[in-house]
Protein backbone atom coordinates (compact mmCIF):
# COMPACT_ATOMS: atom_id res chain seq x y z
CA UNK A 1 0.00 0.00 0.00
CA UNK A 2 1.39 3.08 -1.11
CA UNK A 3 0.62 6.81 1.18
CA UNK A 4 1.02 9.28 -0.65
CA UNK A 5 0.84 13.62 0.29
CA UNK A 6 -2.48 14.55 -0.82
CA UNK A 7 -2.50 18.20 -2.94
CA UNK A 8 -5.16 20.77 -3.96
CA UNK A 9 -5.34 19.26 -7.66
CA UNK A 10 -6.45 15.81 -6.17
CA UNK A 11 -2.99 14.77 -7.43
CA UNK A 12 -0.64 12.72 -4.80
CA UNK A 13 3.00 12.56 -3.89
CA UNK A 14 5.41 9.79 -3.05
CA UNK A 15 7.68 12.39 -1.67
CA UNK A 16 7.22 15.90 0.27
CA UNK A 17 10.10 17.56 -1.20
CA UNK A 18 10.62 21.53 -0.52
CA UNK A 19 12.41 22.79 -3.90
CA UNK A 20 14.65 25.53 -3.67
CA UNK A 21 14.90 27.26 -6.76
CA UNK A 22 17.41 29.49 -8.57
CA UNK A 23 15.92 31.67 -11.11
CA UNK A 24 18.97 32.60 -12.29
CA UNK A 25 22.85 31.51 -12.91
CA UNK A 26 23.69 34.11 -10.71
CA UNK A 27 21.45 32.86 -7.94
CA UNK A 28 22.51 29.46 -7.94
CA UNK A 29 25.60 29.34 -5.21
CA UNK A 30 23.22 31.23 -3.01
CA UNK A 31 20.91 28.82 -3.72
CA UNK A 32 22.99 25.50 -3.34
CA UNK A 33 23.95 27.10 -0.06
CA UNK A 34 20.45 27.07 1.19
CA UNK A 35 20.18 23.60 0.05
CA UNK A 36 23.21 22.22 1.77
CA UNK A 37 22.16 24.45 5.43
CA UNK A 38 19.38 22.48 5.40
CA UNK A 39 21.02 19.27 6.21
CA UNK A 40 17.52 18.09 4.73
CA UNK A 41 17.42 14.97 2.36
CA UNK A 42 14.30 15.73 0.98
CA UNK A 43 15.44 18.98 0.31
CA UNK A 44 15.70 19.70 -3.36
CA UNK A 45 17.91 22.34 -5.44
CA UNK A 46 16.08 22.92 -9.38
CA UNK A 47 16.89 25.74 -11.62
CA UNK A 48 17.10 27.55 -14.41
CA UNK A 49 20.35 29.02 -15.27
CA UNK A 50 19.42 31.34 -18.31
CA UNK A 51 19.21 35.66 -18.35
CA UNK A 52 17.20 35.96 -20.93
CA UNK A 53 12.96 34.84 -20.90
CA UNK A 54 12.08 31.19 -22.37
CA UNK A 55 8.78 30.51 -22.43
CA UNK A 56 9.17 26.61 -22.44
CA UNK A 57 11.39 27.09 -19.34
CA UNK A 58 8.87 29.14 -17.45
CA UNK A 59 6.08 26.14 -18.10
CA UNK A 60 8.72 23.61 -17.07
CA UNK A 61 9.53 25.39 -13.57
CA UNK A 62 5.93 25.94 -13.20
CA UNK A 63 5.44 22.43 -13.60
CA UNK A 64 8.17 21.08 -11.19
CA UNK A 65 7.16 24.03 -8.57
CA UNK A 66 3.62 22.15 -8.51
CA UNK A 67 4.58 18.58 -8.73
CA UNK A 68 2.81 16.30 -6.94
CA UNK A 69 6.52 15.01 -5.28
CA UNK A 70 6.53 18.55 -4.50
CA UNK A 71 5.62 20.37 -0.93
CA UNK A 72 6.82 23.67 -1.18
CA UNK A 73 8.79 26.16 -2.93
CA UNK A 74 11.52 28.59 -1.59
CA UNK A 75 12.80 31.07 -5.06
CA UNK A 76 15.99 32.31 -4.88
CA UNK A 77 16.39 35.77 -7.09
CA UNK A 78 19.17 37.85 -7.94
CA UNK A 79 16.94 40.50 -8.28
CA UNK A 80 17.05 41.71 -12.20
CA UNK A 81 17.01 38.88 -14.47
CA UNK A 82 14.05 38.37 -16.86
CA UNK A 83 12.18 35.14 -14.73
CA UNK A 84 9.04 35.87 -14.12
CA UNK A 85 9.54 34.87 -10.12
CA UNK A 86 6.34 36.95 -9.02
CA UNK A 87 4.11 34.63 -11.67
CA UNK A 88 5.84 31.53 -10.26
CA UNK A 89 5.43 31.76 -7.21
CA UNK A 90 1.63 32.79 -7.78
CA UNK A 91 1.17 29.75 -9.48
CA UNK A 92 3.07 27.80 -6.67
CA UNK A 93 0.45 29.44 -3.46
CA UNK A 94 -2.84 29.11 -5.96
CA UNK A 95 -1.65 25.33 -5.87
CA UNK A 96 -1.85 25.50 -2.35
CA UNK A 97 1.53 25.16 -1.43
CA UNK A 98 3.77 27.14 0.83
CA UNK A 99 6.21 29.81 -1.41
CA UNK A 100 8.70 32.40 -0.42
CA UNK A 101 10.99 34.26 -2.50
CA UNK A 102 14.24 35.73 -1.73
CA UNK A 103 15.65 38.55 -3.75
CA UNK A 104 19.44 38.75 -3.03
CA UNK A 105 19.78 42.36 -4.29
CA UNK A 106 17.25 43.25 -1.55
CA UNK A 107 17.75 40.56 0.99
CA UNK A 108 21.47 42.50 0.88
CA UNK A 109 23.65 40.17 -0.32
CA UNK A 110 25.46 36.24 -0.21
CA UNK A 111 25.49 35.72 3.40
CA UNK A 112 22.37 37.74 4.17
CA UNK A 113 20.03 35.57 1.54
CA UNK A 114 21.94 32.27 2.84
CA UNK A 115 20.70 32.93 6.49
CA UNK A 116 17.12 33.99 5.31
CA UNK A 117 17.06 31.38 3.39
CA UNK A 118 17.64 28.38 5.87
CA UNK A 119 14.74 30.42 7.88
CA UNK A 120 12.31 29.99 4.77
CA UNK A 121 13.45 26.72 3.94
CA UNK A 122 12.31 25.82 7.93
CA UNK A 123 9.09 27.42 7.50
CA UNK A 124 8.43 26.07 4.51
CA UNK A 125 8.91 22.38 5.65
CA UNK A 126 6.98 22.86 8.72
CA UNK A 127 3.59 24.09 6.32
CA UNK A 128 4.73 21.32 4.00
CA UNK A 129 5.10 18.77 7.30
CA UNK A 130 1.23 19.32 7.73
CA UNK A 131 0.08 18.05 4.31
CA UNK A 132 -2.25 15.35 4.68
CA UNK A 133 -0.99 11.46 3.74
CA UNK A 134 -3.59 9.29 2.33
CA UNK A 135 -3.46 5.89 0.95
CA UNK A 136 -2.82 5.78 -3.40
CA UNK A 137 -4.03 3.88 -5.62
CA UNK A 138 -1.74 2.47 -8.39
CA UNK A 139 -3.96 4.29 -10.58
CA UNK A 140 -2.83 7.72 -9.13
CA UNK A 141 1.05 7.00 -10.13
CA UNK A 142 2.66 8.48 -13.05
CA UNK A 143 6.08 6.50 -13.83
CA UNK A 144 8.45 7.49 -16.72
CA UNK A 145 11.56 5.39 -18.89
CA UNK A 146 14.77 6.58 -20.19
CA UNK A 147 17.77 4.80 -21.77
CA UNK A 148 20.92 6.51 -21.36
CA UNK A 149 24.78 4.88 -22.26
CA UNK A 150 23.41 2.41 -24.05
CA UNK A 151 25.05 -0.77 -25.46
CA UNK A 152 24.51 -4.20 -27.27
CA UNK A 153 22.75 -5.35 -24.14
CA UNK A 154 20.12 -2.49 -23.78
CA UNK A 155 17.72 -3.55 -26.18
CA UNK A 156 17.67 -7.09 -25.29
CA UNK A 157 17.56 -7.04 -21.78
CA UNK A 158 16.90 -4.30 -19.23
CA UNK A 159 14.40 -2.37 -22.63
CA UNK A 160 11.91 -5.09 -23.25
CA UNK A 161 11.91 -5.94 -19.38
CA UNK A 162 10.85 -2.56 -18.34
CA UNK A 163 8.31 -2.89 -21.21
CA UNK A 164 7.20 -5.69 -19.65
CA UNK A 165 6.70 -4.00 -15.97
CA UNK A 166 5.09 -1.04 -18.58
CA UNK A 167 2.58 -3.51 -19.71
CA UNK A 168 1.62 -4.31 -16.10
CA UNK A 169 1.76 -0.81 -14.24
CA UNK A 170 -0.80 -0.07 -17.46
CA UNK A 171 -3.22 -3.00 -16.78
CA UNK A 172 -3.17 -1.76 -12.92
CA UNK A 173 -4.23 1.75 -14.41
CA UNK A 174 -1.05 3.16 -13.72
CA UNK A 175 0.19 6.34 -16.11
CA UNK A 176 3.00 5.27 -18.36
CA UNK A 177 5.54 7.78 -19.97
CA UNK A 178 7.89 7.25 -22.78
CA UNK A 179 10.13 9.45 -25.12
CA UNK A 180 12.87 10.46 -26.94
CA UNK A 181 11.70 10.46 -30.62
CA UNK A 182 15.06 10.60 -32.15
CA UNK A 183 15.71 7.06 -31.06
CA UNK A 184 12.60 5.85 -32.30
CA UNK A 185 13.35 6.69 -35.88
CA UNK A 186 11.95 3.62 -37.89
CA UNK A 187 9.27 2.47 -35.40
CA UNK A 188 6.89 5.12 -36.34
CA UNK A 189 4.06 3.04 -38.27
CA UNK A 190 4.35 0.46 -35.63
CA UNK A 191 3.62 3.06 -33.03
CA UNK A 192 1.38 4.41 -34.63
CA UNK A 193 -0.83 1.91 -35.06
CA UNK A 194 -0.72 1.18 -31.16
CA UNK A 195 -2.37 4.50 -31.45
CA UNK A 196 -6.25 4.92 -30.13
CA UNK A 197 -7.85 6.73 -32.65
CA UNK A 198 -6.25 7.04 -36.55
CA UNK A 199 -5.23 10.68 -35.65
CA UNK A 200 -3.07 10.38 -33.16
CA UNK A 201 -1.03 7.18 -35.13
CA UNK A 202 -0.55 10.11 -38.15
CA UNK A 203 0.28 12.79 -34.76
CA UNK A 204 3.20 10.05 -33.41
CA UNK A 205 4.85 10.10 -37.34
CA UNK A 206 4.90 13.32 -37.87
CA UNK A 207 6.23 13.64 -34.25
CA UNK A 208 8.89 11.13 -35.48
CA UNK A 209 9.39 13.09 -39.00
CA UNK A 210 10.23 15.79 -36.90
CA UNK A 211 12.64 13.97 -34.81
CA UNK A 212 14.75 12.88 -38.14
CA UNK A 213 14.92 16.61 -39.57
CA UNK A 214 15.79 17.85 -36.43
CA UNK A 215 19.08 15.04 -36.39
CA UNK A 216 19.80 15.43 -39.61
CA UNK A 217 19.73 19.62 -38.92
CA UNK A 218 22.60 18.87 -36.93
CA UNK A 219 23.98 16.64 -38.52
CA UNK A 220 23.51 14.00 -36.28
CA UNK A 221 22.95 10.23 -37.64
CA UNK A 222 21.43 8.40 -34.69
CA UNK A 223 23.47 5.23 -36.14
CA UNK A 224 27.27 4.31 -35.02
CA UNK A 225 29.86 1.95 -35.93
CA UNK A 226 29.95 0.69 -32.12
CA UNK A 227 25.78 0.13 -33.10
CA UNK A 228 27.06 -2.79 -35.64
CA UNK A 229 29.77 -3.89 -33.55
CA UNK A 230 27.20 -4.77 -30.78
CA UNK A 231 24.95 -6.81 -33.33
CA UNK A 232 22.87 -3.99 -34.49
CA UNK A 233 22.19 -4.11 -38.73
CA UNK A 234 19.77 -1.94 -39.34
CA UNK A 235 18.16 1.59 -37.80
CA UNK A 236 14.64 0.06 -37.09
CA UNK A 237 16.40 -2.29 -34.82
CA UNK A 238 18.18 0.35 -33.38
CA UNK A 239 15.27 2.25 -32.41
CA UNK A 240 12.78 -1.14 -31.73
CA UNK A 241 15.32 -1.91 -28.63
CA UNK A 242 14.67 1.52 -27.35
CA UNK A 243 11.29 1.08 -28.41
CA UNK A 244 10.99 -1.79 -26.48
CA UNK A 245 10.92 0.12 -23.20
CA UNK A 246 7.17 1.14 -24.08
CA UNK A 247 6.04 -2.22 -23.69
CA UNK A 248 3.30 -3.35 -25.44
CA UNK A 249 -0.21 -1.44 -24.43
CA UNK A 250 -1.79 1.31 -26.36
CA UNK A 251 -0.55 4.27 -27.21
CA UNK A 252 -3.13 7.10 -25.88
CA UNK A 253 -1.28 10.51 -26.41
CA UNK A 254 1.51 12.59 -26.81
CA UNK A 255 2.49 15.17 -24.36
CA UNK A 256 5.14 17.65 -24.54
CA UNK A 257 7.24 18.86 -21.97
CA UNK A 258 5.38 20.05 -18.85
CA UNK A 259 1.97 18.88 -20.10
CA UNK A 260 0.33 16.79 -17.66
CA UNK A 261 -1.78 13.49 -19.30
CA UNK A 262 -4.82 12.31 -18.07
CA UNK A 263 -5.27 9.18 -15.39
CA UNK A 264 -4.47 6.27 -16.82
CA UNK A 265 -2.44 4.74 -20.23
CA UNK A 266 0.72 5.20 -22.08
CA UNK A 267 1.97 8.71 -23.33
CA UNK A 268 4.72 9.31 -25.55
CA UNK A 269 6.76 12.22 -24.95
CA UNK A 270 7.91 14.77 -27.47
CA UNK A 271 11.16 16.21 -26.30
CA UNK A 272 12.10 17.62 -30.14
CA UNK A 273 11.69 21.16 -30.25
CA UNK A 274 9.85 22.71 -32.72
CA UNK A 275 10.38 24.53 -35.40
CA UNK A 276 13.99 25.79 -36.77
CA UNK A 277 17.06 24.29 -35.04
CA UNK A 278 17.63 27.29 -32.70
CA UNK A 279 18.98 25.97 -29.40
CA UNK A 280 20.93 23.49 -30.41
CA UNK A 281 20.81 19.46 -29.17
CA UNK A 282 16.88 18.72 -28.28
CA UNK A 283 18.33 17.52 -24.42
CA UNK A 284 22.14 17.76 -23.92
CA UNK A 285 22.35 15.08 -21.22
CA UNK A 286 19.78 12.31 -19.94
CA UNK A 287 18.92 14.60 -16.62
CA UNK A 288 17.64 17.19 -19.20
CA UNK A 289 14.93 14.52 -20.28
CA UNK A 290 14.49 13.25 -16.88
CA UNK A 291 13.73 16.92 -15.60
CA UNK A 292 11.29 16.84 -18.74
CA UNK A 293 9.34 13.30 -17.72
CA UNK A 294 9.16 14.84 -14.15
CA UNK A 295 7.68 18.16 -15.53
CA UNK A 296 4.76 16.05 -16.84
CA UNK A 297 4.20 14.74 -13.22
CA UNK A 298 6.00 11.48 -13.54
CA UNK A 299 7.00 10.56 -9.49
CA UNK A 300 9.72 8.31 -10.46
CA UNK A 301 11.88 7.04 -13.62
CA UNK A 302 13.26 4.11 -14.72
CA UNK A 303 16.18 4.39 -16.08
CA UNK A 304 18.03 1.84 -18.03
CA UNK A 305 21.95 1.60 -18.72
CA UNK A 306 24.33 -0.75 -20.48
CA UNK A 307 27.80 0.87 -20.30
CA UNK A 308 26.32 2.25 -16.42
CA UNK A 309 24.98 5.64 -15.51
CA UNK A 310 25.01 6.64 -12.04
CA UNK A 311 22.56 9.32 -11.86
CA UNK A 312 19.36 10.12 -9.93
CA UNK A 313 17.24 13.07 -9.89
CA UNK A 314 16.09 16.02 -7.96
CA UNK A 315 12.08 15.55 -6.79
CA UNK A 316 11.56 12.17 -8.34
CA UNK A 317 13.57 9.50 -7.64
CA UNK A 318 14.99 7.05 -10.29
CA UNK A 319 15.57 3.97 -10.33
CA UNK A 320 18.26 2.25 -12.26
CA UNK A 321 17.97 -1.21 -14.86
CA UNK A 322 21.31 -2.48 -15.67
CA UNK A 323 21.45 -4.15 -18.77
CA UNK A 324 24.84 -5.62 -19.26
CA UNK A 325 26.31 -8.61 -17.04
CA UNK A 326 29.73 -7.12 -16.86
CA UNK A 327 28.75 -3.61 -15.98
CA UNK A 328 26.45 -5.03 -13.46
CA UNK A 329 29.58 -6.80 -11.47
CA UNK A 330 31.50 -3.00 -11.66
CA UNK A 331 28.93 -0.80 -11.04
CA UNK A 332 26.06 -2.98 -8.77
CA UNK A 333 26.36 -0.42 -6.22
CA UNK A 334 24.81 1.92 -8.10
CA UNK A 335 21.98 -0.09 -9.41
CA UNK A 336 18.69 -1.01 -8.34
CA UNK A 337 18.09 -3.97 -10.89
CA UNK A 338 20.45 -6.28 -12.70
CA UNK A 339 19.14 -7.28 -15.80
CA UNK A 340 22.09 -8.96 -17.27
CA UNK A 341 21.23 -12.14 -15.25
CA UNK A 342 18.97 -12.48 -18.36
CA UNK A 343 22.25 -12.66 -20.36
CA UNK A 344 23.97 -15.56 -17.70
CA UNK A 345 20.72 -17.80 -18.00
CA UNK A 346 20.13 -16.88 -14.04
CA UNK A 347 16.37 -14.90 -14.31
CA UNK A 348 14.29 -14.48 -17.57
CA UNK A 349 12.38 -11.10 -19.02
CA UNK A 350 9.61 -11.55 -17.14
CA UNK A 351 11.22 -12.41 -13.91
CA UNK A 352 12.87 -8.91 -14.40
CA UNK A 353 10.23 -7.46 -15.58
CA UNK A 354 8.40 -8.40 -12.31
CA UNK A 355 11.27 -7.20 -10.28
CA UNK A 356 11.04 -3.83 -11.53
CA UNK A 357 7.49 -3.85 -10.73
CA UNK A 358 8.14 -4.66 -7.33
CA UNK A 359 10.34 -1.94 -6.71
CA UNK A 360 8.04 0.79 -8.37
CA UNK A 361 5.81 0.01 -5.47
CA UNK A 362 8.00 -0.28 -2.87
CA UNK A 363 10.11 3.57 -3.99
CA UNK A 364 6.73 4.27 -4.17
CA UNK A 365 5.91 3.28 -1.13
CA UNK A 366 8.75 5.33 0.36
CA UNK A 367 11.96 2.97 0.25
CA UNK A 368 15.02 4.70 -1.27
CA UNK A 369 15.89 3.74 -4.85
CA UNK A 370 20.03 3.32 -5.05
CA UNK A 371 20.57 6.86 -6.59
CA UNK A 372 18.35 8.29 -3.93
CA UNK A 373 19.98 6.92 -1.16
CA UNK A 374 23.62 7.53 -2.68
CA UNK A 375 22.14 11.48 -2.51
CA UNK A 376 21.72 11.99 -6.47
CA UNK A 377 19.78 15.10 -6.99
CA UNK A 378 20.76 15.91 -10.42
CA UNK A 379 18.78 18.81 -11.92
CA UNK A 380 19.34 20.64 -14.93
CA UNK A 381 16.97 22.92 -18.11
CA UNK A 382 18.02 24.60 -20.66
CA UNK A 383 16.50 26.67 -23.54
CA UNK A 384 13.88 25.35 -25.96
CA UNK A 385 10.64 26.54 -27.94
CA UNK A 386 7.58 24.25 -28.26
CA UNK A 387 4.01 24.90 -30.16
CA UNK A 388 1.05 23.61 -28.23
CA UNK A 389 0.14 20.09 -28.74
CA UNK A 390 -1.98 19.49 -31.37
CA UNK A 391 -6.08 18.52 -30.95
CA UNK A 392 -5.11 14.79 -31.89
CA UNK A 393 -2.85 14.70 -29.57
CA UNK A 394 -4.50 13.76 -26.15
CA UNK A 395 -8.21 11.98 -27.32
CA UNK A 396 -8.81 11.49 -23.59
CA UNK A 397 -8.15 15.05 -22.51
CA UNK A 398 -5.38 16.13 -20.47
CA UNK A 399 -3.77 19.57 -19.35
CA UNK A 400 -1.73 21.10 -22.30
CA UNK B 1 27.50 -23.43 -19.55
CA UNK B 2 25.07 -20.70 -19.89
CA UNK B 3 22.08 -21.18 -22.72
CA UNK B 4 24.29 -19.00 -25.62
CA UNK B 5 20.84 -17.10 -27.70
CA UNK B 6 17.74 -15.67 -26.30
CA UNK B 7 14.70 -15.95 -28.14
CA UNK B 8 13.48 -12.39 -27.00
CA UNK B 9 9.74 -12.71 -28.87
CA UNK B 10 7.97 -16.02 -29.57
CA UNK B 11 7.34 -14.96 -33.01
CA UNK B 12 10.40 -14.28 -33.57
CA UNK B 13 12.28 -15.40 -36.58
CA UNK B 14 16.07 -14.49 -34.98
CA UNK B 15 18.10 -15.64 -31.69
CA UNK B 16 20.05 -13.15 -30.22
CA UNK B 17 24.03 -14.52 -28.84
CA UNK B 18 24.11 -13.85 -25.00
CA UNK B 19 27.26 -14.50 -25.25
CA UNK B 20 30.23 -15.88 -27.93
CA UNK B 21 28.74 -18.56 -29.79
CA UNK B 22 31.33 -20.77 -31.41
CA UNK B 23 30.91 -22.05 -35.19
CA UNK B 24 28.84 -25.11 -34.65
CA UNK B 25 27.62 -24.82 -31.29
CA UNK B 26 23.76 -25.87 -31.14
CA UNK B 27 22.02 -22.95 -30.68
CA UNK B 28 18.18 -24.52 -30.29
CA UNK B 29 18.35 -28.02 -28.43
CA UNK B 30 14.83 -28.89 -29.78
CA UNK B 31 15.81 -28.34 -33.39
CA UNK B 32 19.14 -29.42 -33.32
CA UNK B 33 19.82 -26.27 -35.34
CA UNK B 34 23.76 -25.21 -35.06
CA UNK B 35 25.57 -21.64 -35.26
CA UNK B 36 26.97 -20.98 -38.66
CA UNK B 37 28.87 -18.76 -37.43
CA UNK B 38 31.09 -17.70 -34.53
CA UNK B 39 29.72 -14.32 -33.26
CA UNK B 40 30.02 -12.27 -30.36
CA UNK B 41 27.24 -11.05 -27.68
CA UNK B 42 24.49 -9.22 -29.79
CA UNK B 43 24.46 -10.71 -32.67
CA UNK B 44 21.59 -12.07 -34.43
CA UNK B 45 21.03 -16.33 -35.86
CA UNK B 46 18.09 -17.38 -38.14
CA UNK B 47 15.97 -19.67 -35.87
CA UNK B 48 15.25 -21.85 -39.33
CA UNK B 49 15.81 -21.53 -42.73
CA UNK B 50 14.71 -18.04 -44.80
CA UNK B 51 14.13 -17.42 -48.02
CA UNK B 52 15.17 -13.85 -49.50
CA UNK B 53 12.67 -11.13 -49.31
CA UNK B 54 11.74 -12.48 -45.81
CA UNK B 55 11.27 -10.03 -43.11
CA UNK B 56 13.46 -10.37 -40.28
CA UNK B 57 11.46 -10.17 -36.94
CA UNK B 58 13.35 -9.29 -33.26
CA UNK B 59 11.36 -8.12 -30.50
CA UNK B 60 8.27 -9.03 -32.25
CA UNK B 61 8.73 -6.09 -35.00
CA UNK B 62 9.89 -6.03 -38.48
CA UNK B 63 13.44 -4.94 -38.58
CA UNK B 64 14.42 -5.37 -42.45
CA UNK B 65 14.34 -7.58 -45.05
CA UNK B 66 16.92 -10.72 -46.57
CA UNK B 67 18.84 -9.64 -49.90
CA UNK B 68 19.62 -13.83 -49.87
CA UNK B 69 18.33 -16.49 -48.13
CA UNK B 70 19.74 -18.09 -45.20
CA UNK B 71 19.88 -21.47 -43.73
CA UNK B 72 19.34 -22.39 -40.15
CA UNK B 73 21.83 -21.37 -37.60
CA UNK B 74 23.31 -18.43 -40.53
CA UNK B 75 24.95 -15.21 -39.22
CA UNK B 76 21.98 -12.26 -39.76
CA UNK B 77 23.78 -8.78 -40.05
CA UNK B 78 24.68 -6.12 -42.69
CA UNK B 79 25.77 -8.86 -45.40
CA UNK B 80 22.34 -10.43 -45.82
CA UNK B 81 19.54 -7.78 -44.01
CA UNK B 82 18.61 -4.64 -46.01
CA UNK B 83 16.88 -1.94 -43.82
CA UNK B 84 12.91 -1.30 -44.85
CA UNK B 85 13.38 2.24 -43.73
CA UNK B 86 15.27 4.49 -45.95
CA UNK B 87 18.31 2.32 -47.06
CA UNK B 88 20.43 4.97 -46.87
CA UNK B 89 20.29 5.00 -43.33
CA UNK B 90 21.35 1.73 -42.58
CA UNK B 91 24.76 0.98 -41.79
CA UNK B 92 26.28 -0.65 -45.01
CA UNK B 93 29.86 -2.01 -44.74
CA UNK B 94 32.58 0.24 -47.31
CA UNK B 95 32.33 -1.66 -50.63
Amino acid sequence: MITGWLRADGRKGIRNVVAVAYLVECAHHVARRVVEASADPHVHLIGFPGCYPNEYAAKVMRAIATHPNVGGVVLVSLGCESFDRTALAEAVLASGRPCEVLVIQHEGGTAATIAAGRAAVARVRAAADATARVPMALDELVVATICGGSDGTSGITANPAVGLAFDRLVAAGATCLFEETGELIGCETIMADRAITPELGAEIEACVAKAEAYYRTLGLGSFAMGNAEGGLTTIEEKSMGAYAKSGASPICGIVKPGDVPPRGGLYLLDVVPDGEVRFGFPNISDNAEIVELIACGAHLTLFTTGRGSVVGSAISPVIKVCANPDTARHLMADMDINAGRILLGEATLQDVGDEIFDRVLAVAGGAESVSEALGHREFILTYKAFSPIGPACLPRGGRA
Amino acid sequence: MSAPVILLNPIDNVLVAVRRVALGEVIDPQSGVASAASVPLGHKLARYALPQGAVVIKLGVPIGILNAPVAAGAHIHSHNLDSAYTRAMAFREKP
